[in-house]
Formats: C-alpha cells, sequence, structure tokens
C-alpha cells in the first residue's frame, strides 16, 4: 500500500479480478479437491471433510491470499447471508454456496446476489424453504429474507411475512439422488401457490409461477429501506461499529444511484471522506488471529490450528448458529481479552502444533533493544506503535536479556497489548 | 489509535447531552461504576448475605413451551396440535406425565420432575413478551435488554440489577461470569462481569518463569487505554488468578449429581464450582441454543426431544447438587425469546409464535407449580399464538425484588410496573 499510494492501491484492490491469486487456489483446489466440484460430486464422492476443510479455507484466504479486499467483502456476505454449515448435506450446498452465490457475485450488484442467495440450495435448506409449499407456507425464509438480507425489520407487516412465504412456496431443491442436478435449486409448480398475492402494496397477480418470487426479490431489492439497510451493513463492516445517519445516508445513495453496485459502495466506505471520522473498529476474534498470522509471517501445514482457536473464541468461520451472522458490536467482543493473551502466548511458545513464527529471521539484524522494539513496531503495528507500548516493551527486553525466547515473548505481549485489538 | 472509541449505544450526542437514556445506554458509564443519577439503595449487612445467587440461561431460537409444558388438559391442545400433540397422560407410548391436572410434561423434559416433585422448580406458562415482534434477534434484545421495543437501550436487566445493588462480597473481582464466548446482551454494561468460555482454562500459557512479569506488563499496556478495554483488561488479570484458585477440573458434585458432557452440562458444572467457592460471582448466564425448529422437529426423538433432554438433564444435576445440597442460595431462570405457532406446519415444525414459557428452579421458589393465567388456545393472540398473559419481566422483576434483593425495579425494568405472581417466596 505505502508503494502505490492509498486510493491506487484501493483500485487496485477493488478490480480484484485483475489481481493473480492463482497459485493460492491451486494449492488450495490440491488440499480440498472439493472446492470446485458439484453438490453432485460431493454426494457421489461421500465427501466428509468439506465441513471443516471449508472453514480451513476461508481462514487460508484470509492470511494468504492477495486479493485482501476481496476476501473482506466476502465475509461481509457471509454474515450477511448467514447460512450455518452443520450436517453432510449443508456442507456441501454451503460450500457450492459460497463459491457460487457469495464469491461469484461480491462485487456485483446486489439484487443479482439477493437472487442467486434465493436460489441457493444451501439457503432452500437452511430457511427451510424446500418445506414452504402451498398447502402449509414455511415462513422461515419469507421473514428472515426482508429482517436481514433487504429492508430490515419495519416496513412490512406479518400479512406482508405470509404473502412472500406464498410468493416463494415451490422454490425447493432436487434431492440428493438427483444425478448431476442433485441438492440444486428447482421451481415446483404443483407446490406452488400460483393465487394473487399483495406485497408492501403491490399486487402480484395470479399465475406467476417462479415470477412471484422474483417479484418480491425484485421490489425488495428496490425498496428505501433496503438501500439504507444493505449501507448500515457495509457501514459497521469497513467503517464504524455505530455508523450514523449521515454516513447510511452516504453509503444508501450510491446503492441508489448505481442500481446496488456493490463496488461500488466498497469504494465509497473506504474513501477518505468515509474513513476519516471513523473510530476504530475492535477487531474481531478472526481478524486478531489471522492479522497476527500475517504480520509474524506465522507459517503452517493447513489452517486447522487456528481454526481449533477460533473455534474456542466462537468464531470459526461459517459456524454463527442463527441466520443473522456474527455480531460486530464492540460489547460482544471485547470481554474476552482472555482468549488473545491465551492465543499470544501459545502462539510464542509454539504450543500449536505446526504452527510456526520464525523469531530469528523477523528480528535479524536487531541488534540491540532499541532495533529490536523498531523492528515489533514495524511488524505489529505497521510504525504506528504507541510511546508508552514502546518504552513498557523496551523495559521487558532489558530486564530479560533478549533472547529469542524473550524477543518472542515481547512479540506476543505485542499483539496481546491494547492498540493491537483495534483497526 | 489513540482517539475516541466507539461504544454501541454510547451515541455521544446524547453522552454530551447527558440524557438519562443516553446514560442508560452508556457502556463506558456503567463500566466505570454506578452514574450519579441511580438512586442509591442501601443493603443491610444481613439482606445482602441473605441474597440468592442467580443463574439465569437463555433458550435461543424460540423454544416451543407447548411441547415443553404440555397443556393437555386444554380441550384445543390435541385438535390444534395434531401430529406434533404429546398424547394425553395414560395414552401410551409417549403419553405425558400429568403435573397437576391440567399441565404435564413431555417424556424428554421428566428428568425435571425430581425438582418439581421437590417444590424447588416452578413453570410459568403463557409468559411472554408484550412486543409482538416474531424476529428472533427483536425479541431477544427485548427479552435481554429488559425492554420491550427499545431499540436505543444498550445495557441489560441483569447488568442494570448489579449496576443498581451493592456487591453480594465486597472484594469480588467479578460480580458477572457468563459461560459463552462472548458477552450476552443481559450482562451488557455490567460491572465487573466478563465472559469466559471455559472457567477450567483460564491462566496465561509459557515460560513459568516470566508469568508473572509478563501478567504485569499485560497490566501496563492496558493501563493508559480507553474504557473498556482498561477495565476489561484489569478484571481479566484479576479473574485470572480467581480462576486457576479453584479447582474445576476435580470438581466432585454434591448430592450423587451427574452431569454429562454436553457443553450445557459443563456450563452448569463450572457455574456450580464456581458457586460454591464462593468468590463473589453472584451472577452467571449460560445457553442452550438451537431451538428455531421450523422442520421436523422431533419432539419425541429428534433436535427437540434431544435439546430438551440436555436441558432437563443438565437442570437436574445442578438441582441434585446445588438446590439440594448447599447452603448457598441459588435462584435458576431459563427463558426464551419467543414460544411457537399453535398449529404445525407442513413440514412437522413450527413457526414463529408469542407466549412462551419460563423455568424457576431455587431453594426459595415456589415451586411443584405451574404458574400460569392460561389464556386458552382458543383465545390465541393474532389468530395463531398462544397468548401472553404473564410478562416476563413480572418474573425477572420478582427475582431481582425477592431474591436479589433489589428494590430498585424502576431501573432494572425501565417504564414498567412489575406484577408479583408469587413464583418466588417473599
Amino acid at each position: 500500500m505505502a508503494a502505490l499510494g492509498r486510493e491506487a492501491y484501493l483500485e487496485w484492490q477493488l478490480a480484484f479480478e485483475s489481481i493473480d491469486d492463482s497459485a493460492l487456489e491451486a494449492e488450495l483446489a490440491a488440499r480440498y479437491p472439493w472446492l470446485n466440484m458439484s453438490a453432485a460430486e460431493m454426494v457421489a464422492g461421500w465427501i466428509e471433510e468439506v465441513d471443516i476443510g471449508h472453514a480451513e479455507v476461508t481462514i487460508t484466504r484470509a492470511i494468504r491470499g492477495r486479493r485482501q479486499l476481496y476476501e473482506r467483502v466476502v465475509e461481509m456476505w457471509n454474515d450477511h447471508f448467514n447460512i450455518t454449515s452443520s450436517g453432510l448435506t449443508m456442507a456441501w450446498t454451503r460450500a457450492v454456496d459460497e463459491r457460487d452465490v457469495i464469491r461469484a457475485n461480491a462485487m456485483g450488484t446486489f439484487r443479482a446476489l439477493l437472487g442467486a442467495s434465493a436460489r441457493s440450495a444451501a439457503m432452500v435448506l437452511y430457511l427451510d424453504n424446500a418445506k414452504n409449499i402451498a398447502a402449509a407456507p414455511n415462513e422461515n425464509y419469507a421473514r428472515e429474507v426482508m429482517e436481514l438480507h433487504t429492508t430490515g425489520v419495519g416496513p412490512y407487516t406479518e400479512q406482508d411475512v405470509r404473502e412472500v412465504a406464498r410468493c416463494f412456496t415451490g422454490w425447493t431443491n432436487h434431492l440428493a439422488n438427483a444425478g448431476e442436478a442433485a441438492l440444486t435449486f428447482k421451481f415446483d409448480p404443483a407446490l406452488h401457490d400460483d393465487g394473487e398475492k399483495v406485497v408492501l402494496g403491490r399486487v402480484i397477480p395470479a399465475g406467476g409461477g417462479i415470477g412471484d418470487g422474483e417479484a418480491v426479490l425484485d421490489i425488495l431489492a428496490s425498496h428505501p429501506a433496503t438501500a439504507r439497510h444493505v449501507s448500515g451493513r457495509v457501514a459497521r463492516h469497513f467503517i464504524t461499529p455505530a455508523p450514523g445517519e449521515s454516513l447510511i445516508d452516504r453509503l444508501a445513495g450510491v446503492f441508489t444511484a448505481t442500481g446496488g453496485n456493490i463496488r461500488a459502495m466498497v469504494r465509497e466506505a473506504l474513501s477518505t471522506r468515509c474513513q476519516t471520522h471513523a473510530r476504530p473498529k475492535f477487531k474481531r476474534p478472526f481478524h486478531f488471529a489471522v492479522g497476527v498470522a500475517r504480520a509474524l509471517e506465522a507459517t503452517m501445514p493447513h489452517a486447522g490450528q487456528l481454526r481449533l482457536k477460533l473455534a474456542q473464541a466462537g468464531h470459526m468461520p461459517l459456524k454463527w448458529e442463527t441466520p443473522d451472522g456474527y455480531p460486530d458490536r464492540t460489547s460482544y467482543w471485547a470481554g474476552a481479552l482472555l482468549w488473545r493473551w491465551r492465543f499470544a502466548a501459545s502462539l510464542m511458545y509454539n504450543e500449536m502444533t505446526g504452527v510456526e513464527v520464525d523469531v530469528p529471521r523477523l528480528m535479524f539484524g536487531a541488534r540491540n533493544v532499541e532495533q529490536i522494539a523498531d523492528r515489533i513496531d514495524s511488524i505489529v503495528f505497521g510504525g504506528t506503535m504507541p510511546m508508552l507500548t514502546r518504552v513498557l516493551l523496551e523495559d521487558y527486553l532489558r530486564a530479560n536479556n533478549p533472547s529469542n525466547g524473550v524477543m518472542a515473548e515481547a512479540l506476543g505481549l505485542a499483539i496481546s497489548s491494547a492498540e493491537y485489538q483495534w483497526f | 489509535m489513540s482517539g475516541q472509541r466507539e461504544h454501541e449505544g454510547c451515541g455521544c450526542l446524547e453522552y454530551r447531552g447527558l440524557s438519562r437514556r443516553g446514560f442508560l445506554g452508556a457502556m463506558s458509564a456503567a463500566i466505570a461504576g454506578a452514574p450519579a443519577w441511580l438512586p442509591r439503595v442501601a443493603f443491610a449487612a444481613d439482606d445482602r448475605a441473605s441474597r440468592d445467587v442467580i443463574v439465569s440461561i437463555m433458550l435461543r431460537g424460540g423454544a416451543d413451551a407447548l411441547t415443553m409444558c404440555v397443556p393437555w388438559g386444554d380441550p384445543w391442545y390435541l385438535p390444534l396440535r395434531g401430529a406434533l400433540a404429546v398424547p394425553m397422560p395414560g395414552a401410551g407410548l409417549n403419553a405425558a406425565t400429568d403435573l397437576d391436572g391440567y399441565f404435564g410434561l413431555p417424556p424428554a423434559m421428566l428428568p425435571l420432575l425430581e425438582a418439581y416433585s421437590a417444590g424447588k422448580l416452578a413453570i410459568v406458562h403463557a409468559c411472554g413478551s408484550p412486543d409482538p415482534s416474531r424476529s428472533h434477534f427483536d425479541a431477544q434484545r427485548s427479552m435481554e435488554v429488559g425492554k420491550p421495543s427499545d431499540m436505543t437501550l444498550a445495557t441489560g436487566w441483569l447488568a442494570r440489577h448489579l449496576l443498581t445493588s451493592s456487591p453480594m462480597k465486597s472484594d469480588a473481582v467479578l460480580r458477572a461470569m457468563s459461560i459463552t464466548p462472548g458477552l450476552p446482551r443481559s450482562l451488557s454494561g455490567g460491572p465487573l462481569a466478563l465472559p469466559v468460555a471455559d472457567p477450567s482454562n483460564a491462566g496465561l500459557t509459557g515460560r513459568p518463569a516470566s508469568k508473572s512479569s509478563r501478567m504485569q506488563l499485560l497490566s501496563e499496556l492496558y493501563a493508559d487505554t480507553d474504557e473498556p478495554l482498561r477495565s476489561i483488561a484489569a478484571q481479566t488479570q484479576a479473574t485470572i488468578s480467581m480462576l486457576e484458585a479453584i479447582n474445576f477440573k476435580g470438581y466432585v458434585p454434591a448430592g450423587g449429581a451427574s452431569y454429562g458432557v454436553d457443553p450445557f452440562a459443563t456450563a452448569l458444572k463450572s457455574a456450580a464450582a464456581l458457586i460454591k467457592a464462593q468468590v463473589g460471582v453472584e451472577a452467571v448466564t449460560i445457553e442452550l441454543n438451537g431451538w428455531d425448529t421450523h422442520v421436523s422437529q422431533g419432539i419425541f426423538a429428534g433436535d427437540m426431544a434431544t435439546l430438551m433432554q440436555t436441558l432437563s438433564n443438565g437442570l437436574k444435576a445442578f438441582h441434585r447438587d446445588v438446590i439440594q445440597s448447599s447452603i448457598i442460595n441459588v435462584v435458576v431462570v431459563a427463558m426464551s425469546e419467543f414460544g411457537r405457532r399453535i398449529a404445525p406446519n407442513a413440514g412437522l415444525g413450527t413457526d414463529h409464535g408469542h407466549a412462551g414459557m419460563m423455568l424457576v428452579m431455587g431453594h426459595k421458589v415456589n415451586g411443584g407449580r405451574v404458574h400460569t393465567i392460561w389464556p386458552g388456545l382458543d383465545h390465541p393472540f393474532d389468530d395463531r399464538d398462544l397468548a401472553a398473559t404473564i410478562d416476563f419481566r413480572d418474573v425477572l422483576g420478582e427475582i431481582v425484588r425477592h431474591r436479589l434483593g433489589n428494590a430498585a425495579l424502576g431501573e432494572v425494568f425501565p417504564d414498567y410496573s412489575v406484577v408479583d405472581r408469587g413464583v418466588v417466596m417473599h
């Protein structure tokens, strides 16, 4: 970033398609061959390691991927369209969902992302739309597509929930034994309620078939409340945990003006004018662990150890149980400093099997306490280490005769420090 | 990075205006101690000694109260519940076990019978929130914040109870612990309140010789930072020492209690060890999640049966271990954000409903009864859901006033007058 300058770096990262990440993807595909499989192929191979593997892929991409901004956007949509992965069928369809729904549409238009999500076999299963049939509607997806994915609570009534459920009757999946189509979306006209519906005051005429659901998605995607609700998500993810009205207005304006262009919203959110007044954001455990691994250039044969650590922190990728996605609230995460301190200690004392930090290499050439502190500043804080932190670490190094072990302790303390917990 | 930090709900404009709501919402104010406007509640020393320790259990997902405590005496139960009805007592396989001639327990909840029969467990039925929301997240927020339909209040009801009461132990390093990875909203803004996912594994690892100097440096590394992190760091330091002194791994339950190995039972067991260690922790929160049974609910064998067994077996062990065998007064309360619809859906599940039930267990609970003002399934809320005739704040409020010895109910449950339902002893 320093080499490019802020604006150029942002544009480079926004144009993620032109950043070559093929070496990492090839390595991942070799270790996790299901990454490029259809659900039918996973069924046929009865691949059982997708669930934990998927979390490891997410961690590995975050640490080693060159498309850093893209991965952050993907993370945001994984929260927004959260699907808990548990059980083989969910794990298989969830893997397809992330690849073909979230990653494929992460920087596209919101309407395309929403539409792909509505036809995602994993979403159909997770929010029970496979059981949503004309004879007895199931409201789970109908409610959450409004409350969580689009407008947020407010614009719709309980009657709207019932009507939207009717519109999505018959949106289901091929069963696991359906050959090549296994566990993919299908519309079943026989299960669809083809009567007239009224959604948010708009009449959806009888006989619309699968068009009913699409009409609902059109209504929702273009609703002013959706522009604001999605803007709130973008603002909380990229700017501040408690965005003000003016910030939401600005992002919602971009949403409306660009027809829900996600890339344009992310560009605006990361612009100097939006970031200038942003207060620091508390790192979630995932950001803490991934940030540490990147900063200390930790090597590991795979991300299994980090996955276990994140599970202890209640932040293993793709494992939030409810459809609202992992919280962004500081108050939720800040209490668990203990986990961070323990993480730092076990990393620096080589207690995470296979995860290695080469302290002598990181510190090579640093000949005295001041130079070691400079190196820690550069590695951990990007040159912004607060003076008090520096003084305390220097005192610690002086008092302990800086061997490799003590330098490792100092690094561990640096990542345990207050300053490191904030973006 | 040294600028002012954002804390949700603080709303710095409000904060500057010193509005009451801003203060209630201000996490930083809460951490720093009781705000000046709060009434100074004087506690007699003996009052403090007789207060209960509270264990608050959140059952997230919307637990189906009509299965957990079956209103088999309601003539509409069997016809309206249809395929998901628990058979009447005596009606053969999977039949309900009668409690009082009107309500009964399904097979998976039978482990509760011991505490119920001992008079230590009360069920409060048709209980819920006046907020009609069927959103999990809004309804959980309403319940945990303790003020329905208020999206600005950021502190939790349990946090405000702690803020308006003196510590049970004056030198307590921690007054409340959530045995979860993150802090639930009910404790948000509470003084000396931390989440600890695994209390039995709380120490810093690494070179033993440097441990105390690393701990010392950590405390200095947080001495200059903004709230809430500064307080959290100090509390974490003290909590590490406190927890390391308790032998969780060697803990032997009393009264022949046997805890399972599932996370819920493990958390209850840790809570029991923590309470018996008498280190001043007076509130513990635990969660048992996954009650959102839209499809294939499985009330006899399946997802919901497993959850009910986990819940009732855990409470059974805790009853034997703590309620029956310890002289420390404890009150346990379990709640869920809402109940589920009266009629099942086509997938043998139930969609989001309205009223639910609460479980209250403890030394001084008016147990062995189902407390309710039964509305009748033929008088549904919104045409399809169990109506709420008892506000959840009545139950929590009664506990706060009579078992936790805190008369400041106006602060704990703002803008609400708690109605005494006789669920706990006075």
